[in-house]
């Protein structure tokens, strides 16, 4: 990849001096020149989340999506073979699908007629005798995204031959999506049922940092934890109401930027046992008693409740409760999270319904406390250029040689910051 | 409480949306003046933040539904915002904690509804449609949520203390740019 492509003259920040042990730079959230380094330098090098197996299951279903802000056409060819390339017509530019999802076996574009197949080879232009000879339809493909793989149906693609595999790139975190997905009975996660897309004024980052974060619950959610209090003896997010150090809950840094948190040690007893309830709680509860027991049901209450693990795949997809969070970067200070609710292939279909109303919950009321707390920081970071620093050094003493961190320590948080380092040093190009 | 959450009423909320987009023209008479006090009414408590008094409006089994897609069945799929009755008291609770950074401080809202329509089922059931624009204010933004609304009404046993006949049994708001990046959702829609 030729660098400089986003902005000319390039202006190379001394990324080194930026990223500190206990602090990093504000401009990481600010500067334009950073954004534009970023989408070239991670999103255009490392493996980025494109989108779900089941989110295309038949031949010729296709999504768009995006790798950074390239617009990104996911599809599955009339082979079966999920495919992803640039939704940008080789003539002039054109995105030439502009319909969010659907089923199609041509993308026909509307400027001037190019068509192309479902796995994005030129099929046709119109009035082909006045190309002449030396136009070659197969050098003219929508281009390809270098690599396509996936693991447990996650699709990722990668702009880059050379580098590691997936499986090289998700390392450890790999048993942690298992873990996530082993809870459908087949195995398999089918992700049909909705995306909810939200938008902040704020840096990517901003998200990242609260990943793994344990302690910003006990500031940022206080509304949630107070108003669950009400229900269900207390239990709900009581793992938020105690001293976290006091508990059991961990987060740890894996390895590549991936960072996670799990919280199901600070619940007391089962998490289906600390779940307020939702709509639908008693008639779901009932139904499924009527059909399996009520000695059989606690294993399908478990699964059917949130996974209280919090999973985040650097850079761009992060697993919540149910959820699968997709971070898309729009501008330095935009950004937009996709969230898909997903459902367990095997299940039982009774609890279908109370998985989606329970997986509303944190979007409704846990999210807006995220999104203003980003919106504020970006605001504070951007108009006090005086202030040059964020503090990250929570815990940061005697860390070295771990990787499992007390739940408020920001250890997951700056072991992205060192992977994201890594991929912005220019001098790294070669291996990443 | 919240029992009447159920296979029945994700059928019904369904049949209901399905209906909304193949009505014929609203009843002349039938209960439009009394729909439209209902309607402004509801639509100044929530402007004023009377939480309490907007609640009083709400029939026990009440459904306040912010779908992703209006012909979305709910059993199947996700909302915006799916609250039964208990729900919308946790809602209320939430805002109650006085620590809704989104709320902090809090938004100016002023709504209009037009377009009202009003359909009588029987007796004691009318469905109204209409369209609404939501504008909010917070400091240093000012933005607005636009969409239809589709009301089930029941008729009060007793007129409420408000002074309203009838009750809200389903709210549920479409909004035009539901499935496209939403800024962030704080209040009562």
């Amino acid at each position: 990849m030729s660098v400089g492509i986003w902005s000319s003259p390039a202006y190379e920040p001394d990324y080194d001096s930026l990223v500190q042990d206990d602090r990093i730079h504000r401009s990481l959230y600010t500067e334009p020149i950073v954004f534009s380094h970023e989408m070239e330098r991670i999103f255009g090098c490392a493996w980025v989340y494109l989108g779900h197996e089941s989110e295309i299951p038949e031949p010729n279903d296709f999504k768009l999506t995006n790798l950074g802000t390239r617009p990104v056409i996911l599809s599955r060819d009339a082979d079966g073979t999920v495919r992803a390339f640039f939704n940008r017509c080789s003539h002039r530019g054109v995105t030439v699908c502009n319909q969010d999802r659907g089923n199609t076996s041509r993308f026909t574009c509307s400027y001037h007629g190019w068509t192309y197949s479902s796995s994005g080879e030129l099929l046709n232009v119109p009035f082909s005798s006045g190309m002449g000879e030396s136009f070659n339809l197969e050098e003219w493909g929508l281009q390809r995204l270098d690599r396509v793989d996936s693991y447990r149906g996650f699709v990722f693609g990668v702009l880059s031959d050379s580098g590691p595999s997936l499986a090289e790139h998700l390392g450890t975190a790999a048993t942690l999506i298992d873990e996530w997905v082993d809870r459908a009975p087949d195995g398999e996660l089918v992700v049909r049922h909705g995306t909810r897309r939200i938008v902040a004024r704020a840096n990517w980052k901003l998200y990242l940092d609260g990943a793994a974060d344990g302690l910003h619950p006990f500031s940022t959610h206080r509304s949630f934890v107070e108003m669950s209090a009400r229900h269900s003896d207390g239990l709900f997010l009581s793992q938020f109401r105690r001293d976290p150090d006091d508990s059991q809950m961990y987060s740890m840094a894996l390895g590549n930027g991936h960072q996670y948190l799990d919280q199901r040690p600070g619940m007391d007893g089962h998490v289906w046992d600390a779940t307020r309830p939702a709509p639908g709680t008693e008639a779901t509860v009932g139904a499924l008693e009527a059909r399996y027991g009520s000695e059989g049901i606690s294993e399908i209450l478990e699964r059917t409740t949130i996974a209280g693990m919090n999973v985040f795949i650097f850079p761009n997809l992060s697993l919540v409760d149910n959820s699968i969070g997709v971070v898309q970067p729009r501008s330095v200070n935009m950004t937009e999270v996709l969230w898909h609710v997903t459902s367990l292939a095997g299940a039982e279909p009774e609890s279908l319904p109370l998985r989606l109303r329970i997986g509303e919950d944190f979007p409704n009321f846990g999210d807006p406390d995220d999104i203003e707390n980003w919106e504020r920081a970006q605001r504070g970071l951007e108009l006090v250029p005086e202030v040059e620093w964020l503090h990250t050094g929570r815990g940061v003493e005697g860390e070295e040689g771990t990787n499992q961190y007390d739940v408020t320590n920001e250890g997951p948080m700056r072991a992205y910051h060192r992977e994201w380092l890594r991929f912005m040093r220019t001098d790294d190009a070669e291996s990443k | 409480m919240s029992a009447y959450v159920d296979d029945e009423l994700y059928s019904r909320l369904r049949v209901f949306m399905r209906d909304s987009i193949s009505l014929s023209q609203s009843d002349p008479g039938s209960h439009r003046s009394e729909v439209e006090l209902l309607l402004f009414q509801e639509a100044r408590l929530l402007d004023d933040r009377r939480y309490a008094d907007w609640l009083d409006l709400l029939t026990v089994e009440s459904v306040y539904w912010i779908p992703l897609n209006p012909l979305d069945d709910p059993a199947t799929s996700w909302s915006i915002a799916f609250d039964d009755r208990r729900r919308i008291e946790d809602r209320i609770a939430w805002l109650g904690t006085g620590k809704v950074h989104g709320q902090t401080p809090v938004s100016q809202t002023q709504r209009s509804l037009t377009n009202i329509e009003v359909w009588t089922v029987n007796e004691k059931t009318c469905r109204a449609r209409c369209t609404f624009i939501c504008h909010e204010y917070r400091p240093d933004r000012h933005r607005h949520w636009s969409g239809r609304l589709d009301y089930r009404l029941e008729r009060s046993p007793e007129p409420s203390a408000g002074g309203a006949n009838w009750q809200i049994a389903w709210k549920i708001v479409t909004l035009i740019d539901a499935e496209g990046p939403q800024e962030n959702l704080t209040i009562i829609l």
